[in-house]
């Protein structure tokens, strides 16, 4: 019997020393799917004896000295609104036309692929990556391992899910307000949004073609590093996509922050209103930073209320323009939430989303110009631990909004990190977010990994998970 | 666009309308309460004084790529 290791970056080394193989690491994934999947709803689509045969194909691979990278033999979920060749792809909707993608990868799936990742399946996302679950409509109701009756974030949600309950070391998620880290932040384990641009979106069906991103989410800092290794790069599909080189996103993990100067921006993030416990964490987490060698320094986001309207007038009207044809024939088929949300594009003119282009260039300007005085900003991912879906249903999905703090860098494009930093006094995880330079992921990763270093919340098992089942 | 945000309940409907999408009584209802919302985003776009003479950050080429993606 071998223990599963928990980050994906120690399964990795398990396999290269030969102390564990793939189809030992698969089958521990795939058992606890068939032990917590009827409860997490994480999976719209298992791929069993798929990711069986790429784990004996990469045992045999690595055996014989081929080494196709970090993600070689490991457990991965795919969000369900990327496209995957050997499964269909619904977005975890009835309106998705499932001849779009079939039999098709995207770069990104195929890179996976061509990393040797061992995909476990497809996984549960808000519908079209918006919006919150639907009672009443035929798909699974993800839920957040730590506590079963609240949400595990979205709208990456079984990808959160699944890598908190150990269904997977790691997955794909895609972020456009906030959809990778919302969930890992909900869910107690770590996502980067990279650099926009930086990883080709075609493939995914999209929400806001200026805001989508695609990242992972996985256990700790340096296991994103290495996720993002494999998924980054040019690709000519995506026109948004850079041409900037990738560097190697794990390669200064000094565990060191001596010489780092982040800022600490308190106006905009206030708890305010936030869940007990949320304040006091979101302290201990600075004062860590501080103790890794870090310079915290005060400092404002510049022009925040205005992005945070950016993105809303954005993000309506870019997915209005590929959802109209849809909400105006098959109105009831979409979820109530997503529905409801997108056609409040209606409200916002083509002059409103130009002027929020305008905005978002002078945010930018002013933000590059906070940037020459600090390396980093960090804030907390969320005033609040994940919410009951009994309370959700009658929040104003505007106020709980206001207790999130991801939008903003979605708007701006530069890449951010969020790493888990405890529990509110309910025993909910949360979260704190690090945000870096255009293309300086690197930075986030090892600022990241300075703080799981010397601390341990990134890897808390939900009671629900807890005994990982070790390699027969 | 109207920005007074007392004319949700005759503007809500109307846009709808004009976009040819159908929602419930109650839909409706709902969205004309997110309306101001909406609206006062949007309307918050033209106070930033910085943004009067500056571009949209939005790109046209004229030599696009088409590749496919797969």
């Amino acid at each position: 019997m071998t223990e599963i290791p928990i980050t994906l970056t120690e399964a990795g080394a398990a396999l290269r020393s030969g102390s564990l193989t793939s189809v030992e690491l698969t089958k521990a994934a795939l058992a606890k799917a068939a032990e917590l999947d009827s409860e997490l709803g994480v999976y719209l689509a298992r791929l069993d004896e798929i990711a069986l045969a790429r784990a004996e194909q990469a045992d045999a691979e690595l055996a014989s000295g081929v080494d196709l990278g970090p993600l070689h033999g490991i457990p991965v979920g795919i969000k369900d609104i990327l496209a995957t060749s050997d499964s269909p792809t619904t977005a975890n909707s009835l309106i998705l036309d499932h001849a779009w993608g079939e039999g098709k990868d995207g770069p990104v799936v195929r890179r996976l692929r061509e990393g040797g990742a061992v995909i476990t399946g497809k996984v549960t996302t808000m519908e079209f990556a918006i919006g919150m679950p639907d009672f009443s409509k035929p798909f699974p109701i993800p839920r957040n391992p730590w506590n079963l009756e609240t949400w595990p974030g979205g709208s990456s949600s079984g990808t959160g899910a699944g890598v908190a309950a150990g269904l997977f070391h790691a997955g794909i998620g895609t972020d456009t307000g906030g959809s990778i880290r919302i969930p890992a932040a909900f869910c107690g384990v770590s996502g980067l949004m990279p650099t926009y641009g930086r990883v080709p979106k075609t493939g995914c069906a999209p929400l806001g073609y200026s805001l989508d991103h695609i990242g992972p989410l996985a256990r700790s800092a340096e296991d994103c590093g290495a996720f993002l290794q494999v998924i980054a790069g040019y690709d000519a599909s995506d026109i948004y996509c850079s041409t900037k080189p990738v560097p190697d996103f794990n390669a200064d993990l000094t565990g060191s922050l001596e010489g780092v100067t982040i800022g600490v921006d308190r106006v905009n993030h206030s708890f305010d209103t936030g869940d007990p416990g949320a304040a006091e964490q979101y302290e201990a987490a600075l004062a860590t930073l501080t103790d890794l060698g870090a310079t915290l320094v005060d400092v404002t986001l510049p022009y925040f209320a205005e992005t945070n309207a950016a993105l809303f007038v954005t993000m309506l009207s870019e997915a209005l323009a590929y959802h109209m044809p849809d909400l105006q024939s098959r109105w009831g088929d979409y979820f109530a939430a997503t529905r409801k949300m997108i056609a409040g594009g209606v409200f916002v003119s083509g002059a409103d989303y130009v002027q929020a282009q305008r905005v978002r260039r002078v945010a930018q300007k002013a933000l590059a110009e906070l940037y020459t005085e600090v390396d980093l900003i960090v804030t907390p991912t969320a005033s609040i631990g994940s919410p009951s879906y009994d309370t959700l249903e009658k929040r104003e999905i505007m106020e709980m909004f206001g207790k999130i703090f991801t939008g903003y860098w979605d708007v701006m494009g530069n890449p951010a990190l969020v790493v888990p930093m405890g529990f509110t006094e309910t025993g909910l995880p949360v979260s704190m977010q690090l945000a870096a330079r255009p293309f300086e992921e690197a930075l986030l990763v090892k600022a990241g990994n300075a703080y799981q270093q010397e601390t341990e919340w990134h890897l808390m098992i939900p009671p629900l998970a807890a005994g990982t089942p070790a390699a027969a | 666009m109207t920005t007074d945000l007392s004319e949700a309940t005759t503007a809500v409907p109307t846009l709808l309308a004009i976009a040819g999408i159908s929602p419930s009584p109650e839909e409706v209802e709902k969205m004309s309460r997110d309306y101001p919302f909406i609206r006062m985003s949007a309307a918050a776009l033209y106070t930033v004084p910085e943004a009067r003479y500056e571009v949209p950050a939005l790109i046209f080429d004229p030599v696009p790529s088409f590749a496919d993606w797969s």
